[in-house]
């Protein structure tokens, strides 16, 4: 990745570019947008197609504008992304998958542990 | 033949990109702890408003798209300047400034609403948690466009030299960082919210 574009690539180059990528990222926004005002999907299929959607729009921000991948090597900068979404998936993933089993964990059932927050949640802190 | 470290070996303008993508990166740690947090307790909304009832689509929408176009008009911005067109660059550079300007007025007024319905951060742990999220970025986008203003002062008496297109290119890397974690915001929170 260069600070400074290479001078070689022409002004109307990078603009066709970005304009090309604001179209994809506008598009992938509306679909998302319509396919849950429409109700196009059930929960489960729902929440897997915007998750996927989502990554889709990352992956072309990370590419187009923010030029990932484009460096020399050795990549430092798309090492430090990889490793930071490595560590990135720890905390979110861990953090659901722990919090998941809290009411079983908690020796609760999900009725009694809501019964359980809304007791504590009247008594103020 | 001595061997230099490789840090060394890089162009000063690239060492100084690659410290700016670290800082980003540990404000994406920032951002996952806050995230995790929010989907943890997105539905503990203890007997107040759940994301379906407070949030509106097309409003989130049309905020959605204010922030990807200030993030296409930032990159053109930095392109014109690298290719020397300082009209075209300033110009393209107003124009981030006027979009993200609309995008942080919808929040600021989507928030001013939810608290003038009695909707604030203290009434459920699913309002704390977006409170915070949402609130974080916006504070990230508000420094955003402090330092968008200071190119756009210095800008009109000075060139644009190597230093200032260097500090604009810092500055594109930093707002197309917060385009990314709004997509995981508008897709999580809002999506999520009103979908599922």
């Amino acid at each position: 990745m260069s600070a400074h574009t290479p001078r070689h690539t022409s002004y109307q180059r990078e603009y066709r570019r970005y304009v090309l990528g604001l179209i994809v990222a506008l598009a992938i926004v509306y679909v998302a947008y319509f396919s849950v005002v429409n109700h196009w999907f059930s929960a489960t299929a729902l929440a897997a197609w915007l998750l996927a959607l989502a990554a889709g729009q990352f992956l072309i921000q990370l590419l187009v504008f923010l030029h990932v991948g484009e460096e020399a090597k050795p990549r430092w900068t798309l090492w430090s992304i990889l490793y930071t979404m490595f560590m990135m998936l720890i905390v979110v993933v861990a953090s659901l998958w722990i919090m998941a089993n809290m009411n079983y964990n908690m020796g609760m059932s999900p009725e009694k542990m809501q019964e359980y927050m809304l007791e504590q949640n009247q008594k103020g802190f | 033949m001595s061997v230099s470290h490789p840090l060394e070996q890089m162009e000063k303008v690239e060492a100084t990109r690659l410290g700016f993508w670290l800082y980003l990166l540990s404000d994406v740690m920032l951002f996952s702890a806050l995230f995790a947090t929010f989907m943890i307790l997105r539905h503990n909304t203890a007997g107040g408003p759940a994301g379906v009832d407070i949030f509106s689509p097309p409003y989130v929408l049309l905020q959605t798209m204010a922030l990807l176009i200030s993030s296409f008009t930032a990159a053109v911005a930095l392109s014109a300047a690298n290719h020397r067109k300082r009209r075209e660059a300033i110009r393209y550079l107003i124009a981030t400034g006027v979009f993200g300007l609309v995008f942080l007025g919808m929040e600021l007024m989507e928030f001013s609403k939810l608290v003038g319905e009695g909707h604030t951060w203290q009434v459920s742990a699913f309002l704390t948690g977006f409170f915070t999220l949402v609130g974080t970025h916006g504070l990230h986008i508000t420094v955003g466009l402090i330092w968008l203003g200071t190119f756009l002062f210095t800008l009109r008496k000075r060139l644009l030299d190597e230093n200032m297109i260097r500090k604009l290119s810092l500055f594109t890397l930093f707002w197309h960082f917060l385009d990314l974690v709004w997509i995981w915001i508008f897709t999580i929170v809002y999506m999520f919210g009103v979908g599922l």
